[in-house]
């Protein structure tokens, strides 16, 4: 059918980060939980995760509210979402990475030269218009986000070897770094009784799950059954490969 | 070839729909928000930066909090500087100046060789000799004193910061017990009350958080709690003077979280006056006067049958001692009508004449004190640390905390000098003063101890306990004689002084008088006292008047312990993350080098099992200082270790005694586990925390069903809050012994330190001391100082903080000038580089002025005014005019200005319009106890130029 698999998966996960990214930035404004609602009907929930199947759950019933009512939910939600997260005083769950890889410890710790690290590598450095620390979880959201969006760059010009690059570099990051995210889901659990909070959080743990998932057998597949200077192609000499991809 | 398997797997629905891609979160943007895209060769040389990053945790020593630290050191070189997150005392933060460290270490004005002096004293001429010829010239000449003179004709002086322990251990096995620091001429009444009556020093609010507590489940958890309800800061401005870290921070917080009052009494609007509910603006030196009303309202409106008069816990009774001489001492007072206005003593309407403040706010202060607990009463450096008769303010100060029932309860004031972790141990030497020596007094060789010969314990200041005594120049100048103990009647000159890392010139008593009992000369030409010798790292104004000079290792380059005043046991480590620059050399080093070559001379009482060979390296002599650590009681609520017998002593890494890996022994009641060490501060990112408790003076009795004195803590002689004072006992026995009554207290008609509650007069203070009334007139102006955090000398060679003023006695009002800074070279590294600095843009020392007085004078900002006392002393200044002080009182920092010595960076270049207010001290003018110096006490006239 001419629908390439692999670009709709790099797709969907460009606006995945962007709304999570978002999310943990701003907090659950309106907008951003109405693309997150608008995010599950591209999951194909049948074959998802125990995580992602949880969450479609938890959060479905969001859409079958009346306005006043959402607008009441996403109140509330923002509220428990200061309190778990931001504060006043010390929240439960705080969003700093080097806070859970050194519990005695606030932020700068060595979680900081080495995320700086990982930054520089794809040419960022943290310090843009929101000024939160390198190690806050939208700003490494952001960084998947970014790197996304430069791998569906890479396939649609072809360039197999920058994109290989980039694949393996989110899966290291999203593996190695952002596995942080289970305790936040843990936390969460722990210290919410909002089914709504529990949802996001355990949507987020779902999707970098499924991602680094999704990421692994790509580019173990990919690097078996084909040199690695083409990893993906996308030539209509090669629309077999494409349609051997499809789903049904 | 394909890729087949990748997408078999996938949860993302594939349709039509969805095809058009990313983006489709249009609602959201799709620009980075909190990353920023660089160049490839900008994000390369980043990551080389980073690459080769090592942390190393150590403490600060710009300013005496002692932060704890996190440098990052790249090459051997410190690269940035934070706060350490894992020290509950300063909790991750670093001030401006603590961050701006690098610029100190590597300031190109910092001393980089040895030196011996080629001119005269004060000349500032020196040659460059190698460590080996000054250490031979020092050693020489002190072989000769101590043959000629005996080694207690040397005074060693550890400065202000701390690391001093080596140069204590040298000098007291050398045989000199006069080893001493700038405690001596700081502050000294300011810590006496707490001493006399708790055994200790300092009392602050119990304001650092987090701390850590045992739970009831047994677990050790931090506690983040807020719980002081009203702070009383008494000429203290912690945001600004001396910092103690977590008291600026902490304010705030109990401020904000707890909704804490805080009041600010103080003749200038200081920047805690500007955090504070209420300013009192009281007369410069009446604080003592201010405390006695508040006495005096509390025991006079207390009721304990109504709510809002409950001004007294009684509890107290039942823990101290001599309450009721001390309770008479004080009333018997009050049908006496004070000279300086008829009216009786501690009175509202007596402390509103005296103060200037109206009687009914010193009503309000002193009731809002007795309702609102817990509550914390705190008092100053400057005043009353500095003024004649501080003694008596801190008396009272620590007996209203007690009474009011706010000692050492959560929220309430704590006395941090004997809450802190004990350290140092066997490492200074101590033991070295209990060693016999021979004199011959009249023709009869008598023996004693070391120890007998201290200059002031058994010279003319028996009560400068802990070694602290101002009264130096007139030592080089007349010499010492004993009055107490086996060796009175001795008599010994100066002969020797090390200055280390201190600058008494500027900082201890009038500049004049130093560089006088410097540069005076014996008939045959020789100086009084033939050896100066300087041991710093920065090139200071003493050290300009030094023979010799030992460039030491900076903060960055040496190892040692931090503490400061924390309420409960805790201990950092400084370390050495760098190795020493230039050719300087850490204190243990030094102290080696001088020990061997004194035994290569001759001197027997420098063994190599003392010195070279017991301590190869900084870590050995650290290892040792911390051997005893923390050295706390088990004792308080909740009890530190409840698995362990409660009062016993403490001692083991945190991690050993929570293990349960002890040795108990019940003879001694002494619990021990490991043994803190470098190695294991080091592996704990430098600290060591263990648990904190209140109430540690009580414990409770199981079989009386009531709390009763634990007879462990305060470590007074009676292991009880005492208010009568048993600690001047020793000392009037030395003077009924001797029949010798010493000079300060001759000064005040006293035959012997009293035994409970006393009071008298400061001086230079014609509005309450009717023998200074007739200088009112000409002297219309009472000057105060206060120390400016970031114009201490090593941070004045700190030029990124020169933008910072600071209430209007560090403010940029600079004439233009060119000068050799070190400065970043856009790769985080400090390199020399020449400045030229417009006018304006550069604080320097300034006097504050109110503007009525201004007004008066015909005086604006900016314009230059001589300052003048009635001993005909001058300083010049520019005015800085401002409504946040007091009418009548002028204000400089403390060491801002005058600065002479080269090696103060820029603010040498504004030496000549910039004031010294240690020209404006009197130095006769000994705090009649202790000795010191009395900054806070003066009066002065001012003139336009
Ligand atoms: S408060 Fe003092 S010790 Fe702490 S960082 Fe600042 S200068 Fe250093």
């Amino acid at each position: 059918m001419g629908l390439d698999v692999v670009e709709a998966v790099l797709k969907f996960r460009v606006d995945a980060y962007n709304i999570l990214r978002h999310l943990y930035l701003f907090g659950p404004r309106r907008h951003i939980i109405d693309e997150l609602l608008h995010l599950f009907d591209r999951i194909d929930i049948a074959n998802a995760s125990p995580d992602l199947v949880t969450s479609f759950k938890l959060l479905e019933p969001l859409k079958g509210l009346e306005s006043a009512r959402y607008e009441e939910t996403i109140e509330r939600l923002q509220y428990e979402f200061s309190r778990l997260f931001i504060g006043p005083g010390s929240p439960p769950v705080p969003l700093y990475e080097s806070r859970y890889r050194s519990p005695d410890s606030l932020l700068m710790q060595e979680t900081a030269i080495a995320i700086r690290l990982n930054y520089l590598s794809s040419g960022l450095v943290s310090g843009g218009a929101s000024h939160i620390p390198e190690d806050h979880l939208a700003v490494e959201l952001e960084y998947v986000y970014y790197l996304a969006g430069e791998t569906l760059k890479d396939f649609q010009k072809n360039d197999t070897q920058t994109m290989k690059d980039n694949l393996e570099e989110q899966r290291n990051f999203l593996q190695g770094r952002l596995d942080w995210i289970a305790e936040i889901a843990e936390r969460v659990v722990a210290n919410s009784e909002d089914s709504i909070i529990t949802g996001i959080v355990t949507f987020t743990r779902g999707i970098i799950e499924e991602d680094v998932e999704w990421l692994r057998t790509y580019i173990e597949s990919a690097s078996a059954s084909q040199p690695a200077a083409a990893m993906v192609t996308r030539s209509s000499s090669d629309t077999g490969a494409q349609q051997d991809g499809e789903i049904h | 070839m394909g890729t087949p398997e990748i997408s078999r797997r996938t949860f993302v629905k594939l349709s039509a729909a969805f095809a058009a891609g990313a983006g489709l979160s249009l609602g959201l943007g799709t620009d980075l928000l909190n990353l920023m895209k660089i160049g490839a060769a900008e994000a390369k040389e980043l990551s080389q930066q980073l690459a080769g990053v090592l942390k190393k945790y150590t403490a600060c020593a710009m300013c005496p909090a002692e932060c704890a630290l996190e440098m990052w050191i790249k090459d051997d070189r410190v690269f940035k500087i934070y706060g350490n997150a894992s020290c509950p005392f300063n909790d991750g933060t670093a001030c401006a100046k603590g961050a701006a460290g690098q610029q100190l270490i590597y300031s190109p004005d910092r001393l980089k060789h040895p030196m011996i002096r080629v001119g005269e004293r004060g000349e500032g001429k020196f040659k460059r000799v190698s460590w080996e010829e000054a250490i031979d010239f020092v050693a020489q000449k002190l072989t000769k004193i101590k043959s000629e003179f005996g080694a207690e004709s040397i005074i060693m002086d550890a400065g202000d910061v701390t690391d001093r322990d080596q140069y204590y251990r040298l000098f007291f096995a050398y045989g000199s017990p006069n080893c001493t620091e700038h405690g001596s001429i700081c502050d000294t009444p300011r810590r006496h009350g707490p001493k006399l009556m708790l055994g200790g020093k300092r009392i602050e609010p119990d304001i650092m958080r987090p701390v850590l507590v045992r739970q009831k489940n047994g677990s050790l958890q931090y506690d983040k709690q807020y719980r002081t309800k009203l702070i009383i800061f008494h000429g203290w401005n912690p945001f600004v003077a001396t910092r103690i870290t977590y008291e600026g921070r902490g304010t705030v917080a109990a401020k904000v979280e707890n909704g804490c009052k805080i009041i600010v009494v103080d003749p200038a609007h200081t920047n805690t006056a500007a955090k504070a509910d209420m300013w009192l603006p009281i007369r410069p030196s009446t604080s003592p006067d201010f405390f006695a009303a508040m006495l005096r309202y509390i025991l006079e409106n207390d009721d304990p049958t109504r709510f809002d008069r409950r001004y007294i816990d009684w509890g107290f009774k039942k823990f101290s001692l001599g309450w009721e001489e001390f309770e008479a001492s004080f009333k018997s007072w009050w049908n006496k009508s004070d000279p300086i206005n008829n009216l009786p003593y501690f009175s509202l309407e007596w402390a509103e004449n005296r103060t200037g403040l109206p009687k009914e706010q010193i009503a309000e202060v002193a009731h809002l004190f007795g309702i609102t607990k817990p509550a914390a009463l705190v008092w100053g450096m400057q005043s009353p640390g500095h003024n004649y008769n501080g003694y008596v303010a801190s008396i009272l100060g620590t007996a209203l905390n007690i009474i009011t029932g706010n000692f050492d309860v959560p929220g309430g004031a704590i006395d941090t000098e004997i809450t802190k972790a004990s350290k140092g141990g066997n490492a200074t030497g101590k033991h070295f003063k209990n060693k016999k020596v021979k004199r011959t007094i009249d023709g009869k060789e008598i023996e004693g101890e070391v120890e007998r010969l201290h200059m002031d314990a058994y010279g003319d200041w028996p009560a400068g306990w802990d070694e602290v005594v101002g009264d130096f120049p007139r030592r080089f100048l007349e010499g010492v004689t004993i009055n107490y103990g086996p060796f009175k009647g001795h008599k010994y000159s100066i002969k020797a002084f090390f200055i280390r890392t201190g600058n008494p010139i500027i900082t201890g008593s009038a500049t004049y008088r130093w560089k006088e009992a410097l540069t005076a000369k014996e008939k045959n030409g020789e100086y009084k006292v033939p050896l100066v010798v300087n041991i710093d790292s920065l090139y200071l104004e003493t050290g300009m008047y030094a023979d010799v000079i030992l460039p030491e290792a900076s903060y960055a380059e040496r190892m040692s312990l931090s503490d400061i005043y924390p309420p409960h046991a805790l201990l950092f480590l400084r370390d050495a993350v760098i190795k020493p620059l230039h050719e300087c050399k850490n204190p243990t080093d030094i102290m080696n080098m001088l020990a061997k070559r004194l035994a290569d001379l001759g001197d027997k009482d420098l063994k190599a099992s003392d010195f070279w060979e017991k301590y190869k390296s900084e870590e050995d002599f650290v290892d040792e200082m911390l051997a005893g650590s923390p050295g706390m009681f088990n004792i308080g609520e909740p009890l530190p270790y409840p698995n362990f017998p409660e009062g016993y002593k403490i001692t083991g890494t945190p991690e050993s005694l929570e293990a349960g890996k002890v040795n108990i022994n019940h003879e001694k009641k002494e619990v021990k586990g490991e043994l803190l060490t470098v190695k294991w501060l080091r592996a704990h990112k430098g600290v060591a925390v263990w648990p904190m408790s209140w109430n540690r003076y009580r414990r409770f009795d199981k079989e009386k069903l009531e709390y009763v004195p634990n007879k462990t803590w305060p470590p007074t002689g009676s292991k009880m809050i005492e208010f009568s004072f048993k600690r001047y006992e020793q000392y009037n026995k030395l003077i009924e012994a001797s029949g010798i009554i010493p000079i300060g207290l001759k000064q005040l008609g006293w035959e012997r330190y009293p035994q409970s509650f006393y009071w008298f007069e400061t001086k230079w203070n014609p509005y309450t001391n009717p023998e200074y009334a007739k200088y009112a007139k000409d002297f219309p102006f009472q000057i105060i100082c206060g120390r400016v955090h970031h114009a201490m000398s090593g941070t004045q060679l700190v030029p990124w903080l020169a933008e910072t003023p600071a209430e209007g006695t560090f403010m940029p009002m600079n004439n233009a000038f060119e000068y050799e800074i070190g400065d970043a070279d856009g790769k985080g590294q400090i390199q020399p580089k020449r400045n030229k600095f417009k006018a304006n843009s550069w604080c320097v020392g300034t006097m504050a002025m109110n503007a009525s007085d201004a007004t008066k004078m015909g005086v604006k900002t900016g314009d230059q005014v001589m300052v003048e006392n009635p001993l005909g002393k001058k300083t010049t200044t520019k005015v800085f005019v401002t409504e946040g002080i007091r009418p009548g009182t002028v204000k400089m920092g403390f060491g801002t200005g005058g600065r002479f010595t080269p090696g103060m960076g820029g603010t040498y270049a504004q030496r000549n319009y910039t004031p010294n207010h240690n020209e404006l001290v009197d130095p006769d003018n000994l705090s009649p106890i202790m000795g010191m110096p009395t900054y806070a006490d003066m009066i002065v006239k001012i003139t336009k130029v």
